[in-house]
């Protein structure tokens, strides 16, 4: 009835369909339709009355072509609210279908006589049998044993009026599951806890999601910190060889020495300190390579981001001076501490000053400057910028320069941006790029302060 | 082999620990010896040497690098021979120092007879550049006490033209030619016609 309504007022209303001329006047008309169930079923009656009674039959063939039309239109507004009803039905059903997969169930604990009431939802996630007696205690031998202290300090504290909103684990016939809890406690007028009312869903898909995106970040990592490796190789063999070359020059020249009649022992001591020295450069190198590789889980514990920014730029400064690149270093004093894992932290800082360095082209006009700078930003988080005096990045590239595989180097594998934006993301913070009004690029990650993460 | 005490070999390496130690090793081998530890520093020294010299250059270097310093030294027409060495080389590296006339092009840690090797090719060559010089100067020396109009003989003689021809050209008598001719020959301390036409190329006399 509603479609209806509506065509009458767009007839009576719309100049576009004023009756054909010669019409002076007419008694009324009337248009009915019935529509239901995405079905015109209805008609259209017209009245005219003409005044002079003359060309009737005229009139009447514009009005039907009219009436055509519209009903054509109608017809067209019906099927799209019919499409739509089935789209409603069908998001419906995958509401209850997303419901029955996230698997959610309520629960009711009586303060005063320890007795435990799960819905049938909670008895599924659980896999217990409907209907088997429940109390606190059995509740709590269903959760998995690490987590059991948890859940009880947790619950513990929701009885003092903590909030209670927990992840935890449960054992279902010795399977792990992960659950995720959210309770209120319902208090006496004198503060006495009487009763607990709270919800329980099953988020073992998401957990184990987590996981694996857990252990795909740090495969990528490793991939990504052999790729950085790979950059560096050029410098480290270098300096790697540079000692073992002296060493083999020095020992070849002794031998020469002792076929000397009187061989010179001073000459042949110093040989011998210098050839201990190299090699004690050569081990630092190796080390310094070591650590670089080793792949192991991140290590976040509470970090100076200052020291860990001076240790990767000592990385590159062999690289720097062969490129004719000043590094400088602005670094705000009495920064507070930062959660954080300094190897990938270091890592992100090494890969974005090779990228300035990168940008820097060998003919360049000075001045051929990276700036790395650490500052505070409010007081939630650190923000250490990478700036360059190189070619820039392009309004183009910017959109594209965190994507994996995108690179613009012949030899890059493009992912040391995706990743270094994954490492700064899993630490809370942001990594992002602009190009400086002037000359050049800057790249710039934060890092909440700690104590102060979301 | 040569005496290696007459020739002086060049080190130029930007790490002490390196340059000492090829240095004790040349040294103990009987090359004589003086290390630079930079480019800048061995061209600011404006080295000049009557014995042979080679340099032992490292190609990675702060500054200027060893094949900047390869350019540098051709640009000015002071063809040391050169022996490079390198941490970290890379084989587009090494093709474009060879083709700038590099007798060698070492990875470090070399073995000292690859060193010798290289050495001794590199002091061969300083040896022949050097007596190839001597005797272009030589040569100079000659050709500048011709007068200019047996300078003008000597050119034509070199281009094949008979004494007649030479003659007509120059407006003269050929017995004139004759006089001037054997003057040239005589000035040039050259045997034969062969061997003046062998000067007058080492002399990058222009033929007309």
């Amino acid at each position: 009835m509603t479609c209806a309504v509506v065509l009458l007022t767009v007839i009576a209303f719309s100049p576009a369909y004023a009756l054909p001329g010669g019409w002076e006047e007419h008694r009324g008309w009337i248009i009915g339709i019935a529509a239901f169930g995405g079905f015109v079923l209805g008609l259209i009656v017209a009245f005219f009355l003409r005044k002079d009674g003359r060309e009737t039959g005229l009139c009447h063939e514009d009005l039907e072509r009219l009436v055509r039309e519209r009903t054509a239109l109608l017809e067209a507004e019906v099927e799209k609210g019919r499409i739509s009803q089935e789209a409603l039905a069908r998001s419906e059903a995958d509401l209850k279908m997303v419901q029955e997969v996230a698997v959610v169930g309520g629960w009711s604990l009586d303060l005063r006589t320890n007795k435990l009431t799960w819905t049938d939802g909670v008895y599924e996630v659980f896999g217990l049998p409907r209907g088997t007696p429940l109390d606190y205690e059995k509740f709590l031998s269903l959760v998995y044993p690490d987590d059991v202290e948890y859940v009880n300090r947790s619950w513990n504290d929701a009885l003092k009026g903590a909030r209670y909103d927990i992840e935890h684990r449960i054992l279902v016939d010795g399977a792990v599951k992960w659950v995720r809890e959210k309770a209120r406690v319902e208090f006496s007028d004198s503060g006495t806890p009487l009763r607990g009312l709270g919800i329980v869903q099953d988020i073992t898909g998401r957990k184990q999601a987590e996981q694996e995106q857990y252990i795909l970040r740090r495969q990528l990592t490793h991939v990504s910190r052999l790729t950085t490796a790979g950059e560096l190789t050029a410098a480290l063999a270098h300096e790697i060889s540079q000692p073992l070359a002296a060493i083999l020059a020095n020992a070849q020249a002794a031998r020469h020495i002792l076929n000397d009649e009187k061989p010179d022992m001073d000459e042949l001591h110093a040989i011998l300190d210098d050839i201990i020295s190299d090699d004690t450069r050569a081990r630092e190198v190796i080390k310094r390579i070591r650590s670089l590789l080793r792949k192991e889980s991140a290590k976040s514990g509470r970090m100076d981001i200052n020291r860990v920014i001076e240790d990767a730029l000592k990385l590159v400064e062999r690289e720097s001076r062969f490129r004719r690149i000043t590094v400088r270093s602005a670094l705000a004093q009495g920064l507070p501490p930062v959660t954080a894992d300094p190897i990938q932290i270091g890592q992100v800082v090494v890969n974005l000053v090779l990228n300035a360095m990168d940008a820097i082209d060998e003919d360049s006009e000075p001045p051929r400057d990276v700036t790395v700078e650490s500052r505070m930003n409010g007081e939630t988080e650190i923000v250490v910028s990478v700036r360059d005096t190189g070619k820039g990045i392009g309004e183009e590239a910017l959109r594209s320069v965190f994507d994996p595989f995108y690179t613009t180097k012949e030899d890059g594998l493009g992912l040391g941006l995706a990743i270094s934006r994954s490492i700064i993301e899993s630490h809370g913070g942001r990594l992002s790029a602009a190009d400086n009004p002037g000359r050049g690029a800057t790249f710039s990650f934060s890092l909440p302060v700690m104590g102060k993460e979301a | 082999m040569n005496d290696r005490s007459d020739a002086e070999i060049l080190i130029i390496d930007d790490d002490a620990s390196m340059r000492k130690a090829l240095e004790r090793l040349l040294r103990s081998m009987g090359y004589r010896t003086r290390t630079f530890c930079s480019a800048q520093e061995f061209l600011d020294t404006d080295f000049q040497s009557d014995s042979v010299a080679c340099i032992v250059l490292d190609v990675k270097m702060p500054g200027m690098s060893g094949t900047d310093l390869q350019k540098e030294l051709r640009k000015r027409d002071l063809p040391f021979p050169i022996v490079f060495i390198t941490g970290h080389g890379t084989i587009p590296m090494s093709v474009q120092a060879m083709k700038h006339g590099a007798v060698d092009f070492l990875e470090k840690p070399f073995d000292e007879h690859a060193l010798v090797q290289a050495i001794s090719r590199a002091v061969e060559k300083g040896r022949q550049t050097m007596a190839f010089k001597r005797e272009i100067s030589d040569l100079e020396e000659r050709y500048q006490q011709l007068t200019p109009r047996e300078k003008e003989v000597l050119a034509l003689v070199v281009a094949g033209m008979l004494n007649k021809q030479i003659a007509a050209e120059l407006g003269t008598s050929e017995k004139t030619i004759k006089v001037h001719r054997g003057r040239v020959m005589e000035k040039m301390q050259a045997g034969s016609l062969a061997d003046l036409v062998r000067m007058a190329e080492k002399l990058n006399i222009p033929t007309p």
